[in-house]
This record gives structure tokens, C-alpha cells and sequence, in this order.
């Protein structure tokens, strides 16, 4: 085993719907004709996972972990909708060699990778046919869509996250996105270092950052400064 | 007498040429898609959330270069309340003509965006994360569950290729190396320079130089700076 298996609880779905992307997942998998399914929320900036359901062996499971799901939904192996089935052969090169043994022992030969963008959520959906396994390419195309529809469904109200900064979060985070130190952003504003270093960590929170660079990052991405 | 190669003019109108090109080729790709809908025009919009508010921008649509009916309609000040929907929700959202229309999935219908016209409204995402609308109207519209989501999976494509065209590769890198590039990305997402080492199979000195050589490339005073202007100019995203 590679690390712990750590895993959040996704609040972004109601738990009824849980056990109903469960079925709906299993007969995706059926019509592609893959033999597992794993499906999960993935948060790329802190690398986490929240499992919603699976039908995985659990030894594959335990052997993968949350950090190789997290290598798994990175681009390059999750394909995004539109791109292609998302059908990999565990030998392509893009399968880091752990995750490629950890399948292999399990009796798979290829894997199904697929990240479903829903609002502001990822979410990946890994399904693992055996050797010689006829895998529908089409079907595989139309599951990414049906998964990304059936999730949408089951989206919880806070799954869209508005997070408006205020006047003063925003012009804070303006001057640090310019370079200027806590000391220096509290003489321009005419407050003390300590309102600055308030009105920083209050945005950095809003935002769900774990930092200054990280606030900045996603607050440019959204136009919020 | 002397061959000094194409003169900067040229060459500044060979760029402009391929640019519009390349817009072309993103149309002709949503005119097949509005013509797999029996729909007679195609938008691409931006959705960026700005004052805490959704804002969409008109983008590329049938009329390139100028701007269609429809474009016009779903970018109009004041975003809708169908319309705000529309990006919330990953499925597809129909604005009915007069006639009724078969609604699937729960799909929703609601009051026409261009008059006479049905559209169906496509929600997007890219994988840098941006978002938007592909939208397809016309008056012989025909919505199928089955077509609409074969629709929306090549909708998702022709939003990537959309993306590249606003986003094109940075041409002037800052001199700025991969494992610069890469070292600033991760600070981007909220890596210390402990954990950029451990990802990236570095010494914590090593990393700690690459992004000060980031920052210096990029005429910045220190990390912070540096991320923000480094995805203002698109060097990361």
C-alpha cells in the first residue's frame, strides 16, 4: 500500500443521490462493458478526493489510494468531454507504473478515465475492464454526458458558490497582487497592518485558498480583481 | 540585392491572417453543429463571474466577424434568470419557440431568445477552467435526447477550441524555463515551496530558485506578484 486512503466527504451531493449515482454508474459501465466503476469528486488545488461510489475491488482501492485517484484526474489521463472515450490501454505511458501494477494484479487491462465538469465542481469517473474486454467507444462518449447530466441533478443548493469579495477584501488583495507587502498595503489604505492581515485572510477564506498566492491565483481566474 | 527576409509588416499580416483563420475554422465547426441541430446559427459565450455577479461576453458566432441576434440576446446587460440557470446546471436549456418542444432529462423551456426561433442553450467547460455557452438557434429546430447530447459532447470541443483562440500559446515567455513555468503554476495553486519540492523531486533551495527566478524574469517583487503576472499574460492559466 502506497499511503492511507483519505478521502472528504463531498457536501455537493444530497446522500440520497449518492446511492442513486451508484446505480446510474453501474449501468454505464454495463453498456460500455467495463467491469468496475469508481466515481468521485476532485479538488485539484489541495489534490483531494470525495468518493460518491464505487464498485472497485477494494484491494485495488486500498493499493491506488487518494493521492493516485488525484494522479488519475490530473489532465493527460482524464479526458474531458468531447475529446475522446477516454479509453487508456494500463501500459500507455501516461499511467504512472503503480497505478498500471495495482490494476493489473486486480485482473484489469484498461481503464476508462473521464473528468465531469459540473458548475464549479470536477467531478472523475474511472471505469476498469479485463483483458480482451469489447469496449464501446460510443457508449463510453454518451456516459460522460449522462454522468455529467445525472450529477447535475443531484447537486446539493451551495454547489454554486458565489463568493463575493467585498470593496475592501478586493482592494486588498489588489495591491498584494501588485507586490506590496501587509505594511506597505496598510499605509496605502491609511489602516493598521493587523486590519490588512484580517481583511487578507477573510478573502483568502471566501475564496477557499489555503493561501496569499493560491487567493490571488483564483481571484484573477474569476475576474474578481 | 539583400535578402533580409519578410519585413515586420509582412510578417504582422501573415499572424493576422492565420489568426482570423484559425476564428474561421472554430465557425465552420459550429455551423455543423447548429446544421446536426437543424439549427441556423451558433453562439460561443464567456461566463466570468465579476463583482460577485455572472457576466457573459459575447465571444464568436455565426455572423464573425461582426456579432448575430443571438449573441446580442444572451449577452444582454442584466443576465436572465433562465440564463443564470443555464450555467449553473450542466444540462442542455431550451428556449422555445411558439410551438411546444419536447422536454427531456429535465430539461428546461422557457420563453424564446431570438423571436420566432428556437435555441438550445449548452453549458460549457474548458479544462483551464473557464466557462460558458454554446448556443444553437434557428426555426426548424429539432431536440432529441439522444442528438442534443451527442450535441453537447462536440459543444465542450468547440468551447476548448474557442478557448485556444482567446488564449493563444504565450509567444514571449519572459525567457521564462518549463521548470520556471511549472514552479510558478504550482505556487498558483497554493503549494508551499516545501510541497512544490516534494511534487516536483526538488531540493526546497532548488524550488525557492526557480520561482525567485520566476519573479525576476517577470520584473516582480516577490511570488505574489509574480503569480499575478503571470496569468495576466497568460504565461499560466
Amino acid at each position: 500500500m502506497t499511503e492511507a486512503f483519505s478521502t472528504f466527504r463531498t457536501d455537493r451531493i444530497a446522500s440520497s443521490g449518492l446511492r442513486e449515482l451508484g446505480v446510474l454508474m453501474r449501468g454505464f459501465s454495463r453498456r460500455i462493458g467495463a467491469d468496475a466503476y469508481l466515481l468521485f469528486e476532485h479538488r485539484p488545488q489541495t489534490g483531494s478526493v470525495g468518493l460518491i461510489a464505487c464498485d472497485w475491488p477494494f484491494d485495488m482501492i486500498a493499493e491506488i489510494g487518494s493521492d493516485g485517484l488525484d494522479r488519475l484526474a490530473r489532465a493527460g489521463i482524464a479526458c474531458a468531454p468531447g475529446d475522446a472515450a477516454g479509453i487508456v490501454a494500463l501500459d500507455a505511458a501516461s499511467i504512472p507504473s503503480d497505478i498500471s501494477a495495482a490494476a493489473r494484479d486486480s485482473g484489469y487491462a484498461s481503464l476508462i478515465c473521464q473528468s465531469l465538469p459540473v458548475g464549479d465542481a470536477l467531478f472523475v469517473a474511472v471505469y476498469c475492464a479485463g483483458d480482451g474486454t469489447e469496449l464501446c467507444t460510443e457508449e463510453a462518449e454518451l456516459a460522460q454526458m449522462r454522468a455529467i447530466y445525472a450529477i447535475s441533478q443531484r447537486l446539493t443548493a451551495k454547489a454554486e458558490i458565489a463568493s463575493p469579495l467585498s470593496v475592501r477584501e478586493k482592494e486588498c488583495l489588489s495591491w498584494v497582487a501588485e507586490g506590496k507587502t501587509t505594511e506597505e498595503v496598510a499605509m496605502i489604505l491609511g489602516v493598521s497592518a493587523n486590519t490588512i492581515n484580517a481583511y487578507i485572510a477573510k478573502a483568502i477564506q471566501k475564496v477557499a485558498a489555503t493561501n496569499r498566492a493560491m487567493a490571488i491565483a483564483t481571484a484573477i481566474r474569476a475576474g474578481m480583481i | 540585392m539583400f535578402d533580409e527576409g519578410p519585413s515586420p509588416q509582412i510578417a504582422a499580416d501573415r499572424i493576422e491572417r492565420e489568426v482570423s483563420r484559425a476564428f474561421l475554422d472554430v465557425v465552420e465547426r459550429g455551423q455543423e453543429l447548429a446544421a446536426m441541430m437543424g439549427a441556423k446559427r451558433f453562439a460561443i459565450v464567456f461566463a466570468a463571474y465579476r463583482e460577485g455577479r455572472l457576466a457573459l461576453q459575447p465571444f464568436l458566432d455565426t455572423s464573425y466577424p461582426g456579432l448575430s441576434a443571438l449573441s446580442h440576446a444572451l449577452t444582454a446587460p442584466g443576465v436572465s434568470a433562465e440564463l443564470q440557470q443555464a450555467v449553473t446546471r450542466a444540462q442542455p436549456t431550451i428556449f422555445s419557440a411558439d410551438r411546444e418542444l419536447p422536454a427531456h432529462h429535465g430539461q428546461a423551456t422557457v420563453p424564446a431568445l431570438v423571436s420566432e426561433e428556437a435555441s438550445i442553450v449548452l453549458p460549457v467547460h474548458s479544462p483551464c477552467g473557464r466557462r460558458g455557452l454554446v448556443a444553437l438557434s434557428g426555426p426548424e429546430m429539432t431536440v432529441e435526447e439522444d442528438r442534443s447530447m451527442r450535441a453537447h459532447l462536440r459543444a465542450f470541443a468547440l468551447f476548448r477550441a474557442a478557448c485556444q483562440l482567446r488564449a493563444p500559446e504565450p509567444r514571449a515567455r519572459h525567457g521564462l524555463s518549463k521548470r520556471d513555468i511549472e514552479c510558478l503554476r504550482l505556487t498558483a495553486d497554493g503549494l508551499t515551496s516545501e510541497q512544490i519540492a516534494e511534487r516536483l523531486g526538488l531540493s526546497v533551495h532548488t524550488a525557492n530558485q526557480y520561482v525567485a527566478a520566476a519573479a525576476e524574469k517577470l520584473d516582480a517583487v516577490n511570488r505574489m506578484h509574480a503569480v499575478a503576472k503571470a496569468l495576466r499574460a497568460g504565461i499560466i492559466s
